[in-house]
């Protein structure tokens, strides 16, 4: 136990417990003492009366007959031996009313004094012959009672102090040090010791109940905790305003209380005032310089009105965009999100922030007319997703080439529409996208439409890493035009060659051919001119005859020559031809030839209508039958067949024949120029070249089936186009 | 047609065999009515078209008779044949290796430097251009017989 200190000890508390324990004490002390004195007054007060009875009783009579028998000294005995009891202090007997014998003295203090008759029964008769008068002095009493009551105050006086003095030791040790000790704790308790429990010193058995000290030190550190977490709530409050503040003054807007009224009164404005309207603060409270409405645009202010009003009375959150004219003049756009603050019913006012958003409206802007020419461009702009290849946007040039609805491409991926791309295809195109190593892919491909058609593009994707999720951009250029003409370039350049080779094929089968007329007359006329010096008439005429003939042989090559030459270029305009009728011309025209050779010629019943240069087919079929004619078997007559079929999407006619035929190696070569199939019939060569040129003109093929021996058959076929009635007219595009 | 034109200048003599190739009638008709000038009596035999001429060489087809049809010591040949081009014909001679032994004379109409080069290119032994020089055919016919005399005279016994 530690020792109290001066201070401790002089507890005022201890102080007023002792003095309140030691006056109860002294108090009942006192009355208990009053009561023992009182006890010990009244048996001495019984004694005395029992001392006054035993006097009746003993010494009455005794002292009767000593006086009786008037023997004073015995009397006197008597009454000596009486006064020797206690506190008897006088004693007298009375004989006749004078004194006959006393013995103690007279005193004046407090006397108890009693008179007994002396009354002698002589013959029975009783005679009273005296009195005994006995005195018992109360001093003795009283002194008795002094010391008992000294005795019993000063000891209870040591005891009470005894008690006092131990109380105050106790009370220190059980009670006044643990105060102390509280009381210093809670002294020295601050914010900055709240997380400190309470520690009381106390040496305490285990199992103790816990006393009011411990309720008393439990209490505390309960109010501490509290005040501990209150303090800390107090301090993230503050810390909260703190940054509230700071977060107000940075907003790059304008947070406010506005008052439910036409000028809109600010009641409450931040910083960010200053920036947004060009006003400080406290211009703009209380309408002191300008009122808010006041810098409300003028075409915004009723709308706004109306919208704010409308919705917040609706207790919803209001948020406006409108304009407002700032200090300095300019236009701003802002954004106004508001929330009401009511009571009961009632809109007082409503809380809210603006920011500035004129720059996003300006990009919206730019964005929203870059949008709308993207929209309206006649190039077909895609956004499909890098992750799955499904469309997300495609623009109104796109959906109306393609006849898709946007609904039903956003199921769909570039696949779907690229014929010519299976999925591992594609995304080897998008890998180098995708890996970073080149910005822009560009490639040329076909799309089909929804009703299945398709049209040449020329794609340009780019993949755009800046959208989250990825996309990948496709600028789509429909390229038929272009593919059309470098089509339409490619043939033209085919053809070219075709043509340049053919005539130098030609001029060098010219060459040739005509210079053989011209080596045979050359070669007869030197023979000739031997044959004249000679005189032999009979061979001059022969070499004169060669020389005729070959004149007539070049005479027929340039005829056909020239034919030739006039195949190729633009003679009639295309017409519908009916080709039956045109080949009875034809065989009508021919009908001399025919019936010399003895031939017969049948015609198909329905030959089709075509759409043709009518006089080039004349040709065709008068070639045809011509070689027919030429061709044919020794000793058997001619018989031409002339037909049509439709096979394959075309249109094929047919010139067949029970001639020669043509072995399998010259079926291409007989269309050459001047390929003859020998060289026994007159023929220059010409004739299946120009037929086979005027057949290409009209976007058709001629070819021959044919087995030496077995007759041939000439196939002419057309696209099914080129018959009327069933597509469309053949385009000549000039070229007959 | 076999022509035989008679050697009487040269006795004991055997003229070489020559096979013509010529589909123009006149043109045929003008080289032989040359050699009778000339009085060159070798034997020729003509074919018109480039078929024949290769039946004729190989002996089979119309001319499977190696008495009717003999192997000709020269070929004459023009360039522009029906049925089988005369390059086709000087083509199958060279790489026989019977016949390529047997000299070809390519003759045409043409002037043509690439028809010559095509010829030579084939192994065309000599080009001779229409119209013929027949003075300078005398001289080519004459040594080509010399040749085959010479050099090819056990040959032609066997």
């Amino acid at each position: 136990m530690r020792l109290p200190g001066t201070q401790e000890l002089r507890s005022p508390l201890a102080r007023r417990l002792v003095v309140a324990v030691v006056l109860f004490s002294s108090a009942i002390t006192l009355a208990l003492t009053a009561f023992q004195l009182y006890r010990n007054y009244r048996t001495d007060l019984s004694l005395i009366d029992n001392e006054f009875t035993q006097i009746e009783r003993v010494h009455v009579p005794s002292i009767t007959n000593a006086l009786w028998a008037t023997d004073l000294n015995a009397v006197q005995l008597q009454l000596d031996g009486m006064l020797r009891q206690r506190d008897m202090h006088y004693l007298e007997v009375r004989e006749a009313g004078a004194i006959a014998v006393t013995t103690g003295a007279q005193t004046s203090g407090s006397i108890l004094a009693r008179e007994f008759p002396l009354v002698y029964a002589h013959r029975g008769q009783t005679l009273q012959i005296g009195t005994l008068k006995a005195v018992i002095s109360l001093d003795g009493v009283y002194r008795r009672l002094l010391g008992t009551a000294t005795v019993i105050l000063v000891s209870n006086a040591i005891k009470t102090f005894l008690v006092a003095g131990f109380m105050l030791a106790l009370f220190h040790w059980l009670v006044g040090q643990h105060l102390h000790q509280i009381g210093r704790y809670v002294r020295e308790l601050g914010f900055d010791r709240l997380d400190e429990p309470i520690a009381i010193d106390r040496q305490d058995r285990p199992g103790r109940p816990p006393d009011e000290i411990d309720h008393l030190a439990t209490a505390l550190d309960e109010m501490r905790r509290n005040l501990s977490e209150q303090h800390r709530t107090a301090e993230a409050l503050r810390e909260r305003e703190r940054a509230y503040a700071t977060l107000l003054a940075n907003l790059s807007g304008m947070v406010y209380r506005c008052r439910n009224d036409e000028a809109w009164t600010m009641e409450l404005v931040s910083d960010g005032c200053r920036e947004l309207t060009g006003y400080r603060a406290d211009e703009l409270v209380n309408n002191s310089v300008i009122t808010f409405g006041d810098l409300v645009h003028l075409d915004d202010q009723q709308p706004l009105l109306e919208k704010c009003q409308a919705n917040l009375a609706a207790r919803r959150t209001c948020s406006n965009e409108y304009r407002i004219r700032a200090k300095d003049g300019t236009e701003k756009w802002v954004w106004d999100q508001a929330q009401g603050i009511y009571d009961d019913d009632m809109l007082l006012a409503f809380e809210g922030f603006i920011s500035d958003i004129s720059a996003r409206k300006q990009a919206e802007a730019e964005t929203m007319r870059l949008g709308r020419i993207l929209d309206e461009s006649a190039n077909e702009i895609y956004i499909f997703r890098a992750a799955d290849l499904r469309f997300v946007s495609v623009n109104a040039g796109a959906l109306r080439n393609l006849s898709y609805s946007m609904d039903e491409l956003r199921d769909m991926t570039p696949l779907d529409l690229k014929p010519k791309y299976t999925r591992e295809t594609f995304e080897q195109l998008l890998a180098p996208l995708r890996r970073n190593e080149r910005d822009l892919v560009s490639f040329e491909t076909f799309h089909r439409r929804k009703d299945g058609n398709t049209y040449p593009v020329e794609v340009r994707l780019h993949l755009s890493h800046r959208e989250e999720p990825a996309v990948f951009v496709a600028v789509i250029l429909d390229i038929s035009e272009r593919k059309q003409a470098e089509l339409e370039r490619e043939n033209l350049l085919t053809e070219l060659t075709a043509r340049n080779a053919e005539m130098e094929n030609f001029v060098y089968t010219i060459s040739h051919d005509l210079k053989a007329p011209l080596i045979t007359i050359g070669g007869f006329a030197g023979l000739l001119q031997r044959d004249l010096a000679r005189g032999n008439a009979a061979n001059a005429n022969d070499s004169l005859m060669e020389v005729r003939t070959a004149v007539m042989d070049m005479q027929k090559l340039i005829d056909d020559l020239l034919m030739l030459s006039r195949t190729g270029r633009v003679v009639g305009e295309p017409e519908p031809v009916a080709l039956d009728a045109l080949a009875a011309e034809v065989v009508d025209r021919l009908k001399e030839r025919i019936e010399t050779a003895h031939a017969r010629v049948t015609l198909a019943p329905e030959l089709p209508v075509i759409y043709a240069d009518r006089a080039r087919m004349a040709q065709v079929f008068q070639n045809l039958i011509d070689n027919a004619l030429k061709y044919a078997r020794d000793g058997i007559d001619p018989v031409i067949e002339i037909g049509s079929e439709r096979c394959d999407g075309e249109l094929r006619i047919f010139v067949r024949d029970n001639g020669r035929g043509i072995k399998q190696e010259y079926h291409e070569r007989i269309f050459g120029l001047f390929q003859r199939a020998d060289t026994q019939t007159e023929s220059t060569g010409v004739g299946l070249t120009i037929t086979r040129r005027i057949i290409e003109v009209h976007g058709g093929r001629i070819w021959v089936e044919s087995e030496s021996g077995r007759g041939s058959t000439f196939w002419i076929s057309f696209p099914d186009s080129v018959s009327l009635g069933g597509g469309d007219p053949l385009r000549m595009e000039g070229k007959i | 047609m076999m022509v035989t034109t008679d050697n009487r200048d040269v006795p004991g003599h055997h003229p070489i065999r020559i096979l013509l190739v010529e589909d123009n009638p006149a043109h045929t008709k003008l080289i032989l009515r040359a050699f009778k000038e000339d009085r060159l009596a070798n034997p020729i035999h003509c074919v018109e078209d480039g078929e024949q001429a290769l039946d004729y060489l190989f002996q089979r087809g119309n001319y499977d008779d190696p008495e009717t049809s003999p192997r000709p010591n020269l070929v004459l040949l023009d360039l522009k044949l029906p049925k089988v081009d005369g390059l086709e014909v000087l083509t199958q001679i060279k790489q026989d290796k019977d016949l390529k032994s047997i000299p070809v004379v390519v003759l045409t109409s043409s002037t043509n430097e690439a028809d010559m080069h095509a010829a030579y290119s084939h192994y065309a032994n000599s080009y001779l251009s229409k119209p013929i020089d027949f003075a300078k055919f005398h001289q080519l016919v004459q040594e080509l017989d010399l040749y085959w005399t010479i050099w090819n005279r056990p040959q032609s016994l066997d």
